[in-house]
């Protein structure tokens, strides 16, 4: 060994061998760039490319649920464009151009102009369609407003068989909204190290949402109007150095709402209308600054970020309540002081002592300091009586994360990775004050051959709880069981086991397989959710057959199992032991086969062919005596089928002709909403939903047009 | 003598030395005419490479580009490549210029200390240390570098390559009631920062509340009448990858609810199957059930809204 590479050695054991390799085009003599001439690179000409694009689609019927999302809620042909375009003019300056579905509602545009590495503009539009229900109807009047009435011919009850207008006055209608989201970003590179980027996006939400209104006893199904604005702002400037570079940013987030309340009739007998409150208009500021230093020794980064905000909304507040016959309280502020301070800061050190080691230590903090007003209000329940006085709490939290880990590489074939974590969590006005975690894990990584690679992970939290007491003045009767431990406050000790196994026994076969298996006891919790229990197992193959034609399959099955200990009790306050339990058991099953054929008929054929099926079964019982026989629910099913036939046809290299076939089918059994009728539940005038089953084939033809060169 | 020896021999293995021998023999150099040196040969190579000078790192107008002026072109990227380019004696393996991916003889530090390169200020200040950094994931395991269409920049495309380590996601988004990522209208970097952030989940907004309210952002408040855990933590009472419950809620209501609310009365009692339709219709069971009444589950700005119900 020479003095050279002795030297190397020395060096490279001390900074790892990564920041040698790294930096190696560095530590050259540069090239002759005269002779580097790049003649055979085949850049882009100036002028347009891309192609563009249309297509006929015709849906064979009518559902929201297949169209939620994509737009094709409705049966019938329709004639869909899109465009992916590039026009270069000279010394880099382009534009390009994105649009995708523009004949349906789940439309999108993205317009960019600039030149590469000095500047760019962007402009987008993005429609996202939500088609809820389809299947409901309704007796009111108004829907999408503020106001909602009842029929001039209402006949009120004190039970939906009572309603004796109700059969004649429903009418169907449709749930569901449009989200528009159009954006603007900027980017300046002012130098190699300087940049600035801003993006701004203001999205609206309009339509009609499900909520309830309830007065004594009574409920009522209802459509909120849906009329939202957010505006969100991006910037930052962004400076690199040498070993280090920083993050200067700003966020901002602008929320209105057209409608501040929602007023409607009352249905049943009692008062005449109640009024609910919409949300609130909010906004949110915050400035945040984060940076990384690298330090030339053991390939040591040090990353940091600070970030501080204000959430604040001070709408003006509605009265306690329209019901004449309640003699109004005045408010004891007129427009609420909502304001919430948040600050968010991390640290993390990594670093490569040796080759084969690497360690990591990361401090988080986050905080919610809610900063709003509290005051003792007269409320009035649900528009119907008046109640005691409450005085509101002012949530915040204080968060604190330690985490400690350490990988080891042994050699090419085997690696292990250990780690500590530590999550503090500190809270106001609720039950448990302080919940402290710690996990520890392991995990390992081996590849006995070449084909073959394995990894395990094992962990083991406990979480616990500081003492828990009694939330105060929460009023008479509203006293939780004291044997009670909320799940997410309560003591517990969560296992989690991960085996993964990657097998590729030739270059064209590859098999993946995965199982997760993860525990939750709540030991301490005598009522409330005391287990749960989650598993999961995937197996994914993917072959290439030939020359082209690649299968993959998938296959998924994962089960969340849950048990949940209840203390019934009609006195007050209800202090009594545990004397009822409900078991959940959810499975998920997936599987699928994928082909992907391209290239067929001498290069001018692609095909591509899928299958997809998904099923859930979701099964419950309560117990009505602990430890008793489970009143069995009826299962909760759902099925989602699919095919998809896709070919594409090159007539030559401008023209391809497209063609698919899809199919989709989905039914679903759900004990919470099949066979409720609009009068079904004698105290809640609902909107009669039905599980949204479908069966839906989709055809397409169209063509692709590439803006290729002749001599192409 | 005998023992020196062993403390190098069992140093050198500690400290991952037997990568140094990878390729430092000789100090490398670059080839004799760039790029026209590498496409004499790869120009036809599958899978195709030349879709490169479609994208942004074929692009010769930006000075920063490996194609920009006096830039190394290819062997920017793939390291010096003279001796790859030069001549081997017939049977001995050609000398390697660094190739990426996770399958790739190039370790994965080297890889992405390339790309890093250029592109820290990119990437971000939060990716060393991070959980795809600390778990070794390649830039090219998600990344596509010569071909015209990057997948993982589409939101159509971009889940099957984080499906590729993350399968338990994808049956996820093939629930009942799961975020449109399967329909293309949402991507996986809607809410997930790959290049790292400060927090778990590797979330791009600082918190998974200030996540979820880029798209939900009435449910910010503050409000009059908060519950306690939606201010806290979205995932207490939904999953947002998908659910096979209404609403992406973890488990069904009124057990849900139950699970967290004891008070004497009807939010303690048991509500079995004489509650269906063909018994006597319960109003805690069927339809809305806890929220045909208590309908602000995310909160109250209403001066009476403590129990939610305005």
């Amino acid at each position: 060994m020479n003095t050279n590479r002795t030297l190397k050695v020395v060096i490279a054991a001390l900074l790892g061998t990564g920041v040698m390799a790294g930096s190696v085009a560095n530590a050259q003599e540069m090239p002759d760039f005269e002779n580097w001439k790049c003649r055979f690179c085949p850049f882009p000409e100036k002028g347009v490319s891309g192609d563009a694009g249309a297509s006929a689609i015709d849906v064979s019927d009518d559902s929201a649920r297949f169209g939620d999302y994509t737009g094709l809620d409705e049966e019938g042909t329709r004639i869909n464009a899109g465009a992916d375009m590039v026009y270069r003019a000279g010394s880099g300056y382009a534009i390009t151009l994105d649009a995708r579905d523009l004949g349906l509602d789940s439309r999108s545009l993205a317009l960019q102009a600039g030149r590469q590495g000095r500047w760019t503009v962007d402009l987008s539009w993005d429609e996202l369609p939500r088609r809820l229900d389809d299947s409901v109807s309704t007796v009111y009047e108004g829907l999408g407003s503020s106001r909602l009435t009842l029929p001039s011919n209402w006949v009120r009850g004190n039970f939906t068989s009572e309603l004796s207008a109700l059969q004649g006055n429903l009418r169907d209608f449709e749930l569901g909204w449009d989200r528009e989201t159009a954006g603007l970003g900027l980017e300046f590179v002012q130098s190699a190290r300087l940049r600035y980027e801003a993006e701004w996006t203001r999205q609206t939400k309009e339509g009609r949402g499900l909520t309830w209104g309830s007065f004594l006893g009574t409920a009522e199904d209802l459509v909120k109007p849906l009329d939202y604005q957010t505006d969100q702002v991006d910037a930052a400037l962004v400076y690199a150095g040498q070993d280090w570079n920083v993050r200067l940013g700003y966020y901002g987030s602008f929320f209105s709402n057209q409608d501040t309340s929602l007023t409607w009739d009352n249905p049943f007998t009692g008062p005449d209308r109640g009024r609910m409150a919409m949300a609130p208009d909010n906004r949110y500021h915050q400035g945040r600054l984060s940076g990384v230093y690298r330090f030339a020794t053991w390939d040591t980064t040090l990353n940091a970020s600070y970030a501080r905000g204000r959430m604040e909304q001070e709408d003006a507040l509605l009265q306690y309540t329209i019901n004449p016959a309640i003699a109004g309280q005045p408010l004891p502020v007129q427009a609420f002081d909502g304001r919430a301070d948040t600050t968010n800061a991390s640290v993390r050190l990594t670093a490569r002592p040796a080759d084969a080691l690497r360690v990591s230590a990361e401090y988080r903090y986050n905080e919610r300091d809610n900063e709003s007003g509290q005051y003792d209000w007269a409320a009035v329940q649900a528009d119907s009586f008046q109640t005691l006085s409450f005085r509101n709490p002012a949530y915040s939290f204080e968060d604190q994360d330690l985490l400690l880990r350490a990988n080891y590489r042994f050699n090419r074939r085997l690696s292990a990775a250990a780690g500590w974590e530590q999550r503090e969590r500190e809270r106001d006005f609720q039950n448990v004050e302080t919940t402290e975690e710690d996990t520890l894990w392991g995990s390992l990584s081996f590849r006995p051959v070449s084909a073959l690679a394995l990894s395990f992970r094992l962990e083991d939290g406990s979480r616990d709880a500081s003492e828990y007491q009694a939330i105060p003045s929460t009023g008479l009767g509203a006293e939780q069981n004291p044997l009670l431990r909320k799940y997410y406050l309560a003591d517990r000790e969560r296992d989690l086991v991960q085996v993964q196994a990657e097998f590729t026994p030739a270059p064209r076969f590859n098999l993946a397989l995965r199982y997760e298996d993860a525990r939750d006891e709540y030991d301490q919790s005598q009522v409330g959710l005391v287990e749960a229990d989650y598993d999961q197992l995937s197996a994914d193959a993917s072959i290439q057959l030939g020359k082209a034609l690649v299968v993959t399959a998938y296959f998924s099955r994962d089960t969340y199992d849950s048990r949940t200990v209840g203390a019934a009790s009609f006195a007050v306050p209800n202090t009594a032991p545990p004397n009822w339990e409900a078991r959940t058991e959810d499975r998920h099953d997936v599987h699928g086969v994928a082909f992907n054929w391209p290239g067929l008929a001498d290069g001018k054929l692609d095909l591509r062919a899928d299958f997809m099926q998904a099923e859930s079964e979701g099964d419950s019982g309560v117990a009505t005596v602990l430890g008793g026989n489970p009143d069995a629910f009826p299962t909760l099913r759902s099925q989602l089928k699919g095919f998809q036939l896709n070919a594409d046809w090159h007539v030559n290299p401008r023209w391809t002709l497209n063609a698919g076939w899809r199919w989709e089918k989905f039914d679903a059994d759900d004990w919470a909403i099949d066979g409720v009728g609009p009068a079904t539940i004698p105290s809640v005038l609902t909107f009669g939903a039905q599980t949204l089953d479908y069966d839906i084939d989709v055809f397409l033809l169209g063509f692709r047009y590439n803006l290729v060169k002749d001599e192409e | 003598m005998l023992s020196r020896f062993a403390v190098m021999i069992l140093a050198l293995l500690l400290l991952g030395v037997a990568e140094l021998a990878w390729g430092q023999d000789e100090e490398p150099g670059f080839s004799a005419r760039g790029a026209d040196n590498c496409i004499g040969c790869h120009r036809r190579w599958e899978p195709p490479l030349m879709g490169i000078f479609e994208t942004p790192h074929g692009n010769p107008h930006d000075a920063r580009s490996p194609f920009g002026e006096e830039q190394l072109q290819c062997e920017a990227c793939h390291g010096p490549g003279g001796a790859h380019a030069g001549r081997v004696k017939r049977g001995d393996p050609r000398p390697p210029i660094y190739n990426f991916g996770s399958e790739a003889d190039t370790p994965v530090a080297v890889q992405n200390g390339m790309c890093m390169q250029c592109h820290d200020g990119h990437v971000g200040e939060q990716w060393a240390g991070s959980a795809h950094d600390i778990n070794t994931v390649a830039c090219a395991d998600c990344h596509s570098l010569h071909t015209p269409e990057d997948a993982v920049l589409d939101s159509r495309t971009q889940s099957e390559a984080c499906y590729a380590c993350h399968a338990e996601v994808k049956s996820d988004f093939l629930k009942p009631s799961a975020h449109p990522v399967r329909q293309g209208a949402l991507a996986c970097t809607d809410c997930h920062n790959p290049h790292g952030t400060a927090n778990d989940s590797l979330l791009k907004r600082a918190t998974l509340n200030e996540t979820c309210y880029d798209c939900h952002a009435e449910k910010r408040g503050p409000l009059v009448w908060e519950h306690a855990p939606v201010v806290e933590d979205c995932s207490v009472c939904h999953d947002p990858h998908g659910a096979v419950h209404p609403a992406m809620l973890t488990r069904r209501p009124p057990q849900l609810c139950q699970s967290c609310h004891t008070p004497s009365g009807h939010p303690s009692v048991p509500y079995d199957t004489s509650g269906l339709p063909d018994g006597t219709p319960s109003p805690y069971l069927l339809g809305g059930n806890c929220l045909n009444c208590h309908t602000q589950v995310h909160g109250s700005n209403h001066p009476s809204g403590k129990a939610l119900m305005r």
